[in-house]
């Protein structure tokens, strides 16, 4: 690899993290990007903040993607950067995120239609992070990328 | 839903051999043994071994180099939750004979240094290197039904 310091690519640590389908497990991803972001410098609520997405995106993974199946793995990529905290949360896709879902917002009243009460997670997720986007692999797993930046 | 069996419930990390990466393998490892039920004071022995043999892996397996990878892979059994570190193995791990105990060391034989293996090796209850087709893998493991404490 070169070492011109005048054409610097940002400099990319990556922590790959893969974990069994089962709920609970989620904590695991939580804590570790938690303790990769204090010391990246993010300010303790934007660490809360990254907990509660993270929590809802891996959660997601373990029981639509993944189906609670704890044979098969939810895999997280943590890549730290100069600047912002890149989230990959990914799953084997046994069940196809609708597209739908991802950019509309619930309502008070569809969610208390629901008898989980759930479907927020997506819009939390939206709500906390600074950039998302949710795609689909080649291999049909459904991914989330996340970016949380760091504000000096 | 079924009752995942123990060896599904396995988690694997990567991450840049770099120090202070062994940080947040500690801090992932921990939550990982938290969700099967591992006292906190064991916990605290676990992270102080983790940490050791990451620091192993990165200054010695991966002899400092820039741009490897160190992986852990954690493994539930019955009795046990079993931790492999492993590197890719730049410098191989040569047996020195009996380490030194601390005795030998504050008596002044050899040096001060290099009691990460004899504090990992305190602290488990197993610990050592295992042939590896490439790299230096060092196992240790943790008893799920242990009292708290050293091991007698």
């Amino acid at each position: 690899m070169s070492e011109d310091t005048t054409q610097r690519e940002p400099v990319e640590k990556v922590i790959e993290l893969r974990l069994p389908s089962k709920l609970g497990y989620e904590r695991v991803a939580m804590d570790t990007a938690s303790s990769l972001a204090r010391r990246m410098g993010f300010h303790p609520d934007r660490v809360e903040s990254l907990k509660t997405a993270i929590s809802e995106a891996v959660t997601n993974a373990i029981e639509h993607g993944n189906q609670h199946d704890a044979a098969i793995k939810v895999v997280v990529l943590l890549t730290a950067r100069d600047d912002e905290l890149i989230i990959h949360v990914a799953d084997q896709g046994r069940k196809q995120l609708d597209q739908e879902c991802t950019t509309s917002s619930p309502t008070i009243e569809d969610a208390f239609e629901r008898e989980d009460k759930g479907g927020w997670g997506i819009w939390l997720i939206r709500e906390l992070m600074d950039e998302v986007e949710f795609t689909t692999a080649p291999s049909g797993g459904n991914q989330v990328r996340m970016v949380i930046h760091l504000e000096q | 839903m079924s009752t995942p069996s123990y060896t599904q419930m396995s988690m694997e990390l990567s991450l840049p051999s770099e120090l202070g990466y062994e940080v947040i393998a500690r801090d992932a490892v921990a939550a990982f043994a938290r969700r099967l039920g591992i006292s906190a004071d064991r916990i605290e022995d676990l992270k102080t071994a983790l940490s050791e043999a990451c620091i192993n892996a990165i200054e010695h397996g991966n002899s400092l180099r820039p741009g490897l990878r160190v992986q852990v892979f954690c493994r539930v059994e019955e009795q046990q939750l079993v931790i492999e570190v492993v590197d890719q193995g730049v410098s191989a791990f040569t047996p020195k004979g009996e380490p030194l105990t601390i005795v030998d060391k504050i008596a002044g034989v050899g040096s001060l240094r290099g009691m990460g293996l004899m504090l990992i090796s305190q602290l488990c209850d197993e610990a050592g290197f295992v042939p590896r087709g490439s790299g230096n893998c060092f196992r240790f493991a943790f008893h799920r039904t242990l009292a708290p404490g050293l091991k007698h």
